[in-house]
């Protein structure tokens, strides 16, 4: 089963699902389910080297995915863009998801730092997947910035609580040419086959693969979803009505008795 | 007579040693003691400030720079 390509950075990808890494049981899990997403976008985050551990994720991880480094537990602009710039010196990348949250409890992202910095990295020729709240003119304005793609959450990070406000999601999707992805809140595959259904150009999944009792398979659910989504989407789906429409025509019925 | 230890701030946490204003190269090759192999991918910032590898051997480090090194690690 194929979808139409998507074209991100100039680059050609088949799957529209970006995995993240974080939460796995273990790291053959992490990479058995990756393999059974069909992802090949991973994200990853920069931390502290410590050493008194053996964690070195580039060694565990499988090659080939193509790497989407984040600046998740950011809070400042400055932040930000000194892990971006880290992240892009020891990966060779000038991709980043660009997070900045406003607190520790909702996570929720903080627009305005988001926004500040997404200039100056824009200016630093960085390519800005913006993790950011479901409010259209954020996102319109982010796009119109130059960013690689938006990314709005449906719900907060982790929450599995779906899409909140499908409303606004269409809003989106009419006021946005460009690659927008749900980055956070979904929970099952249900919501993904909505979001794609919208028109979404991709999702990104992370706790609701990772915490879930079986996480290959729900990647592979997950894979599915987003391709069921997308066909649907692509079909031209037929308009929603209030009334009756019979699919089976009356012509030929024995009469009435 | 014991030569005085200069302070340095690594990754959050002090570290003492006896390099007395080192090059960054020089520094993060006594941190890091060999547990840390070529494979491994790390980026510096000194004070706050990207040092690229390539000038890892031109930047002097002074007594309470603030070091972080930093490696890729699992994330969403």
């Amino acid at each position: 089963m194929e979808l139409d390509e998507l074209k991100l950075d100039g680059k050609i990808f088949k799957s529209r699902l970006i995995m993240g890494t974080a939460l796995f049981p273990n790291i053959d899990v992490l990479n058995r389910s990756l393999e059974s997403s069909g992802t090949e976008i991973i994200t990853l985050a920069i931390r502290r080297l410590n050493l008194t551990n053996d964690d070195n994720f580039m060694a565990q991880i499988k090659k080939g995915y193509k790497l989407l480094p984040n600046t998740a537990g950011c809070f400042t602009k400055k932040e930000a863009v000194l892990t971006a710039e880290l992240a892009r010196e020891m990966l060779e990348t000038n991709w980043i998801k660009l997070e900045l949250i406003s607190d520790q409890e909702m996570l929720l992202p903080d627009p305005i730092e988001l926004f500040e910095a997404c200039k100056e990295l824009i200016k630093k020729k960085f390519r800005i997947f913006a993790y950011c709240s479901d409010d259209p003119v954020l996102c319109k304005r982010l796009e119109d910035l130059g960013c690689e793609a938006v990314m709005p959450l449906v719900s907060p990070i982790g929450s599995a609580l779906g899409v909140r406000n499908e409303h606004n999601l269409e809003i989106i999707r009419k006021m946005c040419s460009g690659n927008i992805f749900v980055d956070a809140g979904i929970g099952r595959p249900s919501d993904v086959v909505k979001i794609m259904e919208l028109g979404f150009d991709g999702v990104l999944l992370n706790s609701s693969v990772a915490r879930s009792l079986d996480p290959i398979e729900m990647s592979e659910a997950m894979k599915l979803a987003v391709i069921c989504g997308r066909k649907g989407f692509n079909s031209g789906m037929i308009e929603k009505r209030k009334l009756a429409c019979g699919s089976t025509s009356f012509k030929g019925k024995i009469s009435n008795f | 007579m014991s030569e005085i230890k200069k302070k340095y701030n690594i990754n959050g946490k002090d570290y003492f040693c006896k390099l007395h204003k080192p090059f960054l190269h020089e520094l993060l090759r006594t941190f890091l003691n060999k547990k840390v192999n070529q494979n491994y991918r790390i980026a510096v910032a000194v004070n706050d400030v990207l040092i690229e590898k390539k000038e890892w051997k031109k930047k002097k480090i002074f007594h309470e720079d603030r070091i972080e090194i930093v490696t890729p690690f699992f994330g969403g």
